[in-house]
Order: C-alpha cells, then sequence, then structure tokens
C-alpha cells in the first residue's frame, strides 16, 4: 500500500493550501460562489449543484476504489481515516437542520467561503451565522440533556457495503459501481427536469445542460460500471485479489520452534478447549471466528504468522490476510503435526539410506523433547483488541 | 534594543535569546517597502512623459514609512534616551552604524526629489503648509535644489533607496550567532521583497494606467527575483554546516514550515505573481486584492524569519 | 476585455475536477475536504480573546482547538479563498455585493444568510461535518452516515424552498 502517503504535519499543512486552492478555484467555477444558481437547486429549475456533488462523490469514489483495486491504497483504511463516525440521529436531525439554512442562507458552509473570497457579502454573514452557531452548540453539545441527543445511533465507523452486508474485500466496489450507475440513472432525470421547467429558470441561475462533455462524462461513468461488473463476474480476477499464505512443513516449525521461537507467532484456530489441552510450545489459542479480535492488520509484523488448523487451512481467514508481515499455514495442520511430532516415529529398518536416518533421529528428538516437557501451564487468554480502533504496530502481541 | 555582541551572543552566556518581538519585523517591512518606493519613484521619474499626481505625491511617502518604522524601532529600545549615541560613535564594522546614518541620508534625499517632482503649484502648497512651521523658505531651498540636480538626485535616490533595503537584510544576517540569518543572501532577499512590496503600495493609490503596467511590471520582476534568492538562500542553509542545517529545517519541514510556505511563498509570492500575469493576459481589471496579498507576505516573511531566527 | 459572469463551466467537468482534488487529498493527506472545522476554529481565536479560560473550560471546543485536522482545514480554506478568489477574479465575477432574488430587500437578505448560517452552524457541530466534509467527502467514502445526512440536507432544503421562495424568485 503506497497511498495516502500522509506527510509530516507542517507539510501536510502546506499541502492543505495546494488542494483547497483547487477546491475553491473548481467550487467558484462550477458556480457554487453564487446563492441564486446554488438556491435553483430546490426549486428544479438549475440542478448544479446536484450535478457537480453527486459526479465529484462519484470520481473520487471511482479513483479510490480504482486505486485499491490495484494495490495502491485501501480503501478502509483511507475511509476510518477520513471519514467519521456515523452518529445517525444527529446525523439526520442535524442535516435537516442544514437543508434549511442552506435554503435561507443560500450557501452551505463550504460554499459560503468561495462567495466570500468573490466580494459577496451575503457569503461573509453567512460564515458570520456559522461560526456563532457553532460555537453555540459547542457549548451545549455535552451537557445533560443534549449530550445523549448528540452522541445518539452511533454506529462507529459505518460503510454501506456492511449495511447491504457486503464482504469487506468486494464491497466497497460493488457499492461504487451500484452508485455509479445511480449517479449516471439520476444525472439523466435531472437533464430532463431541468428541460421540463426551463421556462420557469431565473436569468442569473440558468440550468448548464450537460452538452457534450456531460455526455463524455455519462458515457464515461457508464463504461466504468460496465467494466467493473465485468470484472466482478471473471471468477479469476476476484480469486487473484485472495492471499495466497505458503505452508510450512512440520520439520521447518519444529526447527524454527526450537532455534528462533521469537521470529513466530503461532495461532491456534481449532476450538479453545482442544487447544488448551494440547497444542504447539508457545502457540495462542485464538478460535477462528475469534481471529479479527488480534487486530493483526495493526500488529507488529516482524514475528511470522503460522495458523495451525484442525488439518489443511483450506482458505485463508481474511483477518490473517491483513497482517502485514509473512504468512504460513501449517501443512497438515494440528493432525499432521501430532502424527510428526507425537508419535514415536516407526523404527528404521537396516541399510536405511542416511537421510531417513538422520529424520529419524530429527523426529525422535522433537517427540521427545515436545512430550518430556511439563505440561504447559493454561494458556492465557488472548487479549482483544477494542473492535474499530486501529491498534499501531505491536497490538496485540502476546510476546 | 542592546546591542549584543556576535561574540557573546551564545545560549550559554545570554540564555533569554529571544528578545525581537513585533517592533523589529514592523521596522523592517516598514523601512523595505519605503526602499521599495525610493527606489520605483525614482525609475517612475526617469520615464519620459507626464506623471500623474498620485505618483509626484507618493515621493513622499518613503520618509513617511521611514518615519513610522522609526517610531516601531524606538519603542524597542531599552535606552531610548541614549538613541543620538549611534550618531557620535560611528564604526566602519557595524551595520547598526551604518544604518543610522542611512536612515539620515534618507529624508533629504527623498524629500528633495519629491519636491523636485511636484508641480510648481503644488511646491507653492507645501512651503505654505510647511510655512506655518516656519519651514517655508527651507522647503523651497530645497525644492530649488532638487530641481537643479534632478538628474543627479534620481540617482543618488535610488541608491540610497537600495542601500536602505540591502540594510534592512544585512542588519539580521550580521548576528551570526543566528544560524538561519547567517547567510549572505539576507540582503538582497530584503532587498526584492522590499521593492516588491514597495511596489505594491504603490499599486494600491490611483496611479495612471500606463504607471500602474510599469510598477506591475516591476513587481513581478521583483517577486521572481525574490523566490530565486529564497531558493538560493535555503539551498545555501541545506548545503552548510550542521548548525545551517539545524536551521533550514524549521523551515522545510519544522514548526515554521507551514506559515512560511503558505503565508510567504502561495498567498505572497506564487498567488501575486500569478494574478499579476493574469492581470496582464487576460486584460482584467487591476484588483486591490493583489497588493494587498504582496503586502502581507513581505510583513510575513519577515516576521517569520525575525521569529524563526531566534527560535 | 468583458467577461460573462453568468458563464459557469460545464457541471459535470466540474464535478469530475473537484472529485480529482478530493482524490487527491484522500490519496495524499488521508483526509477528505471540509470547510466548517475551519470556521470553528475562527469562533475560538475569537472566544479567546474574549473569555480566555473559556476554550479550555469547554471540551468540544478544547477538542477541536487541539486537533489537528482542524488546524488542516483551516490551512485548506486558506486555499479555498485564495483558488476562489483567483477564480472568481478570472471569470469577471468578482464584486462586493449582495446576492438576491428580485422580490427581497438588502436587509431582509442579510438578516436570513446570518440566521441561515446560524443554523447551519449548529446542524454541522451536530453531525460532525458540513455539505464538504460529511456529504462529499464522507458520500464518496460511502459512509452511511454522510449517506443520510446527505438525503437529509436535500430533504430539509426542499421541506422549507416553498416558504422561502420569495428571497430567491
Amino acid at each position: 500500500m503506497t497511498f495516502p502517503v500522509l506527510p509530516a504535519h507542517e507539510l501536510g499543512l502546506v499541502v492543505a493550501v495546494l488542494i483547497g486552492f483547487g477546491f475553491g478555484f473548481v467550487l467558484e467555477r462550477a458556480g457554487f460562489g453564487r446563492a441564486p444558481k446554488l438556491a435553483a437547486q430546490f426549486y428544479g429549475t438549475d440542478m448544479t449543484v446536484f450535478k457537480v456533488m453527486f459526479s465529484a462523490i462519484v470520481t473520487a469514489m471511482l479513483g479510490l476504489v480504482l486505486a485499491s483495486t490495484v494495490g495502491l491504497a485501501d480503501f478502509k483504511v483511507v475511509a476510518d481515516h477520513a471519514a467519521s463516525a456515523t452518529f445517525l440521529l444527529p446525523m439526520v436531525a442535524g442535516g435537516f437542520l442544514l437543508g434549511a439554512g442552506f435554503i435561507m442562507s443560500g450557501y452551505c458552509p463550504g460554499t459560503s467561503f468561495v462567495a466570500m473570497a468573490s466580494g459577496k457579502l451575503d457569503g461573509l454573514y453567512t460564515i458570520l451565522g456559522v461560526i456563532v452557531g457553532q460555537v453555540a452548540w459547542s457549548e451545549v453539545e455535552w451537557r445533560p440533556g443534549f449530550a445523549w441527543f448528540h452522541n445518539a445511533g452511533n454506529f462507529g465507523n459505518y460503510y454501506l457495503w456492511e449495511l447491504f452486508h457486503l464482504p469487506a474485500k468486494a464491497g466497497p466496489v460493488v457499492v461504487a459501481l451500484a452508485v455509479t450507475a445511480m449517479a449516471v440513472g439520476c444525472f439523466l432525470g435531472a437533464e430532463k427536469l431541468e428541460k421540463v421547467l426551463s421556462g420557469r429558470a431565473d436569468p442569473v441561475a440558468m440550468a448548464t445542460p450537460a452538452g457534450k462533455p456531460g455526455r463524455l462524462v455519462f458515457a464515461g461513468f457508464a463504461a466504468v460500471v460496465l467494466v467493473g461488473v465485468a470484472g466482478l463476474a471473471l471468477p479469476s480476477s476476484t480469486q487473484a485479489r485472495i492471499r495466497e499464505a505458503p505452508a510450512i512443513g512440520q520439520l521447518d516449525l519444529a526447527r524454527r520452534v526450537f532455534d528462533e521461537p521469537w521470529r513466530l507467532r503461532i495461532v491456534d484456530l481449532r476450538a479453545l478447549e482442544a487447544c488448551a489441552t494440547r497444542r504447539i510450545p508457545g502457540a495462542e489459542c485464538v478460535p477462528a471466528d475469534k481471529l479479527g479480535s488480534l487486530g493483526l492488520a495493526y500488529a507488529n509484523p516482524s514475528r511470522d504468522l503460522v495458523l495451525v488448523g484442525e488439518g489443511d487451512l483450506l482458505e485463508l481467514p481474511p483477518a490473517a490476510a491483513a497482517y502485514t508481515g509473512r504468512v504460513f499455514t501449517l501443512q497438515g495442520g494440528w493432525k499432521g503435526w501430532e502424527t510428526f511430532a507425537l508419535v514415536q516415529p516407526a523404527p528404521l529398518a537396516a541399510g536405511a539410506l542416511p537421510a531417513d536416518v538422520e529424520l529419524y533421529r530429527l523426529r525422535s528428538g522433537i517427540r521427545s523433547a515436545m512430550t518430556g516437557m511439563k505440561a504447559a501451564p493454561p494458556p492465557p487468554t488472548p487479549v482483544a483488541a477494542p473492535a474499530g480502533a486501529p491498534r499501531k504496530a505491536g497490538g496485540g502481541c502476546s510476546g | 534594543m542592546n546591542e549584543i555582541d556576535v561574540a557573546r551572543h551564545s545560549l550559554m552566556i545570554d540564555s533569554l535569546l529571544h528578545i525581537w518581538g513585533w517592533e523589529i519585523p514592523v521596522y523592517l517591512f516598514l523601512g523595505g517597502m519605503a526602499a521599495g518606493v525610493m527606489i520605483l519613484t525614482s525609475l517612475l521619474m526617469m520615464r519620459e512623459g507626464d506623471r500623474s499626481p498620485a505618483v509626484r505625491w507618493l515621493a513622499f511617502a518613503a520618509p513617511v514609512l521611514v518615519t513610522v518604522g522609526m517610531g516601531a524601532l524606538f519603542l524597542d529600545l531599552s535606552f531610548k534616551l541614549h538613541a543620538w549615541r549611534f550618531y557620535l560613535a560611528f564604526r566602519w564594522t557595524s551595520p547598526m552604524s551604518w544604518g543610522a546614518w542611512i536612515l539620515v541620508v534618507v529624508y533629504p534625499v527623498s524629500l528633495a526629489l519629491a519636491l523636485a517632482g511636484l508641480g510648481d503649484e503644488q511646491v507653492e502648497r507645501v512651503a505654505a503648509f510647511m510655512g506655518r512651521f516656519g519651514l517655508g523658505a527651507p522647503t523651497r531651498a530645497l525644492s530649488a535644489f532638487g530641481r537643479q540636480r534632478f538628474e543627479e538626485l534620481r540617482w543618488v535616490n535610488l541608491g540610497v533607496g537600495a542601500a536602505l533595503g540591502l540594510y534592512t537584510g544585512i542588519l539580521l544576517s550580521t548576528l551570526g550567532a543566528r544560524a538561519l540569518w547567517n547567510s549572505a543572501l539576507f540582503g538582497p532577499l530584503f532587498l526584492a521583497s522590499g521593492l516588491s512590496t514597495g511596489a505594491a503600495f504603490l499599486m494600491l493609490f490611483r496611479l495612471s494606467e500606463d504607471e500602474r503596467h510599469f510598477v506591475t511590471r516591476w513587481d513581478k520582476l521583483a517577486i521572481g527575483l525574490e523566490v530565486a534568492v529564497l531558493l538560493l538562500f535555503l539551498a545555501g542553509l541545506v548545503t552548510s554546516g550542521a548548525a545551517s542545517k539545524d536551521a533550514a529545517s524549521l523551515l522545510l519541514g519544522g514548526p515554521w514550515t507551514a506559515s512560511f510556505w503558505s503565508l510567504v511563498v502561495i498567498a505572497g509570492l506564487a498567488v501575486p505573481l500569478l494574478l499579476e500575469t493574469l492581470e496582464s493576459r487576460l486584460h482584467l481589471r487591476a484588483t486591490v486584492v493583489t497588493p494587498l496579498l504582496v503586502l502581507a507576505g513581505g510583513f510575513a516573511l519577515r516576521w517569520i524569519m525575525v521569529a524563526a531566527g531566534q527560535a | 476585455m468583458e467577461r460573462n459572469p453568468n458563464k459557469f463551466w460545464n457541471p459535470y467537468l466540474a464535478g469530475v475536477a473537484l472529485g480529482l482534488v478530493l482524490l487527491s487529498a484522500f490519496l495524499v493527506m488521508g483526509n477528505g475536504l471540509g470547510a466548517s472545522g475551519a470556521s470553528l476554529r475562527f469562533g475560538i481565536a475569537a472566544l479567546d480573546v474574549l473569555a480566555p479560560a473559556h476554550v479550555a473550560k469547554t471540551a468540544p471546543l478544547a477538542r477541536a482547538a487541539a486537533s489537528a485536522h482542524v488546524s488542516w482545514l483551516v490551512f485548506e480554506i486558506l486555499g479555498v479563498l485564495l483558488g476562489g478568489f483567483v477564480a472568481a477574479y478570472t471569470s469577471g465575477r468578482l464584486k462586493i455585493e449582495v446576492l438576491k432574488g428580485p422580490r427581497i430587500g438588502t436587509g431582509a437578505r442579510v438578516a436570513l444568510a446570518l440566521s441561515g448560517g446560524l443554523l447551519m452552524g449548529i446542524a454541522a457541530k451536530m453531525t460532525r461535518g458540513c455539505t464538504s466534509g460529511q456529504a462529499l467527502s464522507g458520500g464518496a467514502l460511502l459512509s452511511v452516515g454522510s449517506w443520510a445526512f446527505m438525503f437529509s440536507v436535500f430533504g430539509g432544503g426542499y421541506a422549507l424552498a416553498w416558504f422561502m421562495r420569495r428571497e430567491w424568485r
């Protein structure tokens, strides 16, 4: 993952000025510095606000989805960083209030800055109002009686693909394509509506029809949807995205358990009871469905993660795939380990090859070491990482 | 301000190094602006043709700006009554001695040129006004002298202006203990910045179309020079010793980075240059915001340099 | 040269351009665009002058005053002002005026702008962001709250539009 770049704080502020310059420039050129043009949105005569906002959302969303598909960024990581948590009740109620303020002042907070920059005094007054309103709500939002409302309906970082119960990997792509398809439909509808109401448009807020460039944008969005759907339909394209974990042989694992246990993190995915009775030395007992609670995506990647299932692991759990270090699955799982390390190997016939003799020696040694060990103390219950909260490197590390 | 010698200027001896407040940046800003105004009025007077009333009267701005700036400087002096001693003890090696004398020379030169640039009737008005303070005759005499020596005076005024602009920067760069200020480019940097703020100051007034173009062209040139010197200055710091690198890092990632690059470089140099270029390319009406941005950027430059240098 | 102040960019192309700006903010900074954080910081600065100890005692204000993200927004808004100015200057829309419909006086328009701003300020604090920070940035990131907010904004606007028609039409 290469993005987001996240420059140092001070440098980021300089970048902020440049990005803001682009933001302000585009908003002004789109006509967002003029209240009558913005207000016309709510009279159906000029749908510029809707067109600009929706095509901006679609563009940024598709760009980010594309960046995550090719592995340059991770949609969810960016979203967790940049989007605020969902507080459903205040967001719906506040949205209504903001819509009301929007039609009264003719601006939203962002566009009022653009209006002020182009000399519009109504924009300046809107900003003054916004400042007073924000400070006023800050004064009360934490007081009893307000606080429950201000924090009502807290879903944390909650995304549309989670709402529709889509898998975390493909979810953003599917929803993004659906939103894009919906946008193209809405754009065509908006064009129709403007045509119908064109007689009532007022001269300072004339609708700008799609024209040739607009149709090109429609076509581009539609093409993205088609390509995206085709890509999702092809099984190979999604299969290729699933991370493969190489298998580690029992002998290799045994060697490493003896030689460098500090570079291993063995996670036993079997049921807790089975694991508690017998397990590979140093293994953590984390049933497969609890794996997410380890916060592996943010854990220190310096140790190699070894997953131990009942038998061979057929697919890599997503929580483990998110681990940034190396991930192995144990060949043959616990069963394989049991027969390899815990059972006395069959005696060799006379005249066996030197390599077999060597292996026999090793296995007997391993077995005696493993079984001769004092019974391990009951495993500590793994400390669960708080769900959703990003853990910095080192989190979830039991060592 | 107590003059602290370079040798004593170290953390071990004077632990309280942050001694310059708002007064010094204001003084350097107004001094630089006055220098720019002097240079530009000289250049405007060297042109053929008529001058607008605004330009004629604006020649008086330089001494006024210097006076206001010195007022700020005076507030900063710890021993205000000792200020006159600057003029008794001239030291060749001290930029403060030089500066004190440059400031003195600014007045007669710029006033003489300003009076020489006025029409007869206007000179009479000034003389009548000054007559109330008993200064009518000297005013007329200065005007007559100025007209007699108009040719030379324009060059002298230009030279004094350039010296004033350089001095505002050199004043800082001689304090060698301050790693950020320890650069030979401080003089040229503040001169270029002074020229552009001076041009911006002139642009705030009602110049004729022709003069505005002339001043704007000089402003663009000054901004371009300032950017070039600024880059050389930073490059110089980065490629010098460890102390200089530390000083450069104040502006390249350190605590002054955001304000320096956004206020000085983007808002104070890049955007005004863009606006001036667009103004002439697209034939737009001039806007007062462009010079205001230049002025704000010029002030921010001095403020940040003075504050960061003492960090 | 006279410029037609009623000529704007094609809305879809403007939208794509805006989307690219937003995308660059996501990819470079890991932040979305925003505006209301910056105005809150201005309010805090004013409050700091009037009642110095007050901000530290009010948790939401103290949080915003210390937030690195809000600092980012302040600098972003500085850029918005510069960019908006350059755009208005070069498009012939730079003019000191009060924009309004034909049937309303300047005083009433200013009063409505102020009170509309007041409502939006309360709302923006409630919703953790305004149309830029919440609807645009959060919408592109597919946040449920942002989409609920967006529908709600349009709902509120359309609901009140009929009552406000004298201001605009």
